[in-house]
């Protein structure tokens, strides 16, 4: 008996199976459906909604079904071994752009590029973003990705803090280092820095800024170019020594290099630190916890008067983002939705409802600019619009991976600055050597953008 | 019925389960296997055959070095620090050394009754130089020159240790209760009668008559700790400089991170040869002498 009652309870169980199922929402929007699938963080996914319903004001005959996930690449992985990949895509963690690239899993943009901008009359898409910021989704010529910021980075100061004590800007390294002295010693137990150190990535903001102004451009373009013995010049030992003197002068809070990236930047914002390197991204990504009074800075990385980089140049990027997939169903309404996401009127939107500027000229115009941006954009302005972006992170994860763990272990004392330069040293010639490498080179354009 | 129709019977009835051994279980696993002759990034279908160069990539490869080494250390410290202190909170609930032996052994096993994930998490926070309890513990003693727990090389290591051990603990103490429960009682009155006492009765009779729960339990902690992964994802990401990095989170580094399949698919079958001939070797070595009772 009892075993009948198992097995009518298994049958109900079966049957269930086939109504409890879970719905694919796409499948009732009918056949004309464009997907657009993105990376969920610190941008919120208000933007990609926002773009939706402009782009089925712009086009009622097609339903846009936009989605979110902070794993987004892990879960379309599968759609894209599968052949079923979404229309648009932006995802961040565990992606390596160039090799999808190398696959032939990413559609060619070029004749987007070419199509006419949206909302605007006479003017082509390519033309409507920022000078240099299209080159870093190109490869031999050909557009493939398009940028979804302009992050500029830095080291973001508590501006309500510098003004009660009276502290200012320092312009050089020396002047850096005095201003820490000052906080040290007359901050009240505040510590000049603190970065998010679980992940030195961040650091290197610093470290990064360091190499630029004492080496110049050229130094940056060999440095991705992965030319023998760039990760080894005296100005990156210099940089290394600068780093770690930031930590045997006290300067750095103690406990920092176990930080994740929220909690450092709580504990910055807790004023626990006066200093912390960080992006654009910053305020959004904090804003539940940033108290309404809460005022904050961007400031260039200090440099140097004899430098190679000019002593205010900052680091902006617009990296990779945006890409429609090969295979994609409807790739046609994915590169529409992109140039409507793009466009002057969404970017202007994107800046006044995540408080971020996307790389697109005049979408800060009539636009409330948080101070905070403001800052930043101010900085650039300040230093003639010098701004410099190094690729290496997105060409070589490998690279990227080991440059992650040799300043997280210089930054502790664990290695030497010449053990640092040794094993990028070491690294780079491995990917020079591994057949499987995409190889990149850039050489420097003299006017303080570097060209791809 | 006939010896050869019980046979067949016999076989109707293993083989539902045996063809989901199969297809769940055989099958991807032979395929894991064919994977780590290939260059495979996961996103396509198109891979390379290489035949034993991922292997060989392998062996020149110093970051799987330092994450075998590193799973080896963690395997054995918490091999050896696990059962001893299991060992002892189970002999001392047991055997009612101490009051209130009930609440300990439901507190011990407490840990088990949470994820992992949540476990590491909770440590996370607590090991959190700035507000994190230990630290602030310390602090209550004059302590003020504490180390970034997570962040330097040797204490984050120890701090895997820790938590590894106790998460751990209460379960192998519940296994160990259930085999000193089993020891009939007339060996520790015979014990007494001898003039034994609480550590003779323990080195004499406890010890011996657990040897055969040591030895599983020695099995369950070497899987365990070869597949260490979740702990040090999420406590220390393996860093700081891979010094906490083992051959399971360097797995998912290449794999998920790098989409390196292939290469990823080869250390794994690496990993299931060395814990599966570890496992065979102490099922073999508790095969030699049972004890019985």
């Amino acid at each position: 008996m009892r075993s009948k009652i198992v097995l009518v309870l298994l049958l109900v169980l079966y049957g269930c199976s086939f109504f409890l199922r879970g719905e694919d929402p796409k499948l009732d929007l009918g056949d004309n459906v464009m997907e657009g699938v993105f990376f969920q963080g610190g941008y919120g996914m208000q933007w990609v909604h926002d773009t939706a319903a402009e782009f089925e004001r712009a086009h009622p005959e097609i339903t846009a079904y936009v989605w979110g996930n902070p794993r987004a690449w892990d879960q379309t992985r599968p759609r894209f071994l599968s052949g079923n990949p979404p229309d648009v895509f932006w995802g961040i963690h565990n992606i390596n752009f160039w090799v999808n690239l190398h696959d032939g899993l990413v559609a060619n943009l070029d004749s987007l590029m070419e199509a006419p901008a949206y909302g605007q009359e006479g003017v082509k898409f390519r033309d409507t973003f920022f000078d240099g910021t299209l080159e870093e989704g190109q490869f031999e010529g050909h557009q493939y990705f398009l940028p979804i910021t302009y992050a500029i980075s830095g080291i973001w100061y508590n501006k309500g803090m510098f003004d009660e004590h009276g502290w200012t800007e320092p312009e050089t390294w020396d002047e850096f280092l005095a201003l820490c002295e000052t906080i040290k010693q007359t901050g009240g137990g505040v510590a000049p820095l603190t970065h998010q150190g679980k992940y030195p990535s961040y650091f290197g903001m610093i470290w990064r800024g360091l190499v630029y102004k004492l080496g110049g451009e050229q130094l940056m373009c060999d440095m991705d170019s992965l030319v023998p013995g760039a990760w080894s010049r005296p100005e990156i030992l210099e940089a290394c020594r600068l780093s770690r003197q930031l930590y045997e002068r006290d300067y750095v809070l103690p406990g920092t290099s176990s930080f994740s990236h929220t909690e450092a930047q709580m504990i910055w914002i807790q004023g626990k630190a006066a200093m912390i390197p960080c992006g654009t991204w910053l305020a959004s990504e904090m804003k539940n916890a940033l108290p309404e009074d809460f005022d904050m800075r961007l400031m260039s990385v200090p440099g140097f008067r004899d430098g190679k980089g000019g002593i205010g140049a900052m680091e902006a990027s617009a990296g990779p983002a945006f890409w429609i997939p090969v295979e994609a169903a409807n790739p046609l309404a994915g590169m529409e939705y992109l140039r409507i996401l793009l466009s002057r009127k969404m970017a202007a939107n994107f800046l006044s409802t995540v408080g971020s500027v996307q790389p697109i000229k005049g979408s800060t115009e009539g636009v409330n600019v948080p101070p905070a941006t403001q800052s930043a954009l101010d900085r650039i302005a300040a230093a003639g619009g010098e701004t410099f972006a190094f690729q290496f992170s997105g060409w070589y994860l490998e690279l990227e991976n080991e440059y992650r763990n040799a300043l997280g272990a210089l930054l502790n004392d664990d290695i030497t600055p010449e053990r640092f330069a040794a094993r990028m040293e070491a690294m780079a010639e491995r990917l020079r050597q591994d057949p499987d490498t995409i190889r990149f080179s850039r050489s420097p354009r003299g006017d303080g953008v570097a060209a791809l | 019925m006939s010896l050869q129709n019980n046979g067949r019977v016999a076989l109707l009835f293993v083989l539902p389960a045996f063809l989901f051994y199969l297809t769940f279980l055989i099958v991807p696993y032979a395929l894991a296997f064919g994977v780590s002759f290939v260059k495979w990034r996961g996103v396509t279908l198109n891979m390379e055959y290489t035949g034993l160069g991922n292997f060989a990539k392998m062996i020149g490869d110093p970051f799987f070095w330092k994450s075998l080494y590193n799973t080896v250390f963690f395997t054995v410290l918490t091999g050896i620090i696990v059962p001893c202190m299991a060992l002892y909170f189970a002999v001392a609930v047991t055997r009612k050394l101490v009051a209130g032996a009930r609440f300990f052994r439901i507190t011990f096993f407490f840990p088990n009754l949470i994820s992992q994930v949540a476990i590491a998490v909770l440590w996370w926070f607590a090991l959190n130089p700035e507000f994190g309890i230990l630290s602030n513990f310390l602090r209550l003693f004059g302590f003020t020159d504490l180390p970034s727990w997570l962040g330097e090389p040797g204490w984050a290591r120890a701090a895997i240790v820790a938590v590894k051990v106790w998460a751990a603990v209460g379960f192998y103490m519940v296994l160990y209760v259930s085999a000193i429960e089993g020891i009939p009682e007339d060996y520790y009155d015979a014990c007494k009668i001898d003039g034994a006492g609480e550590w003779q009765s323990f080195r004499h009779v406890t010890l011996p008559l657990l040897s055969e729960m040591m030895k599983v339990t020695g099995v369950f902690l070497l899987l365990n700790g070869f597949g260490t992964f979740d702990v040090v994802r999420i406590m220390t990401d393996g860093g700081p400089d891979r010094a906490t990095e083992t051959l399971a989170t360097y797995i998912y580094e290449n794999a998920f991170e790098l989409g390196k399949f292939g290469y990823a698919t080869t250390i794994a079958m690496t990993l299931f040869l060395i814990t599966f001939s570890l496992a065979m070797l102490s099922l073999w070595i508790q095969r030699r002498d049972s004890v019985e009772y």
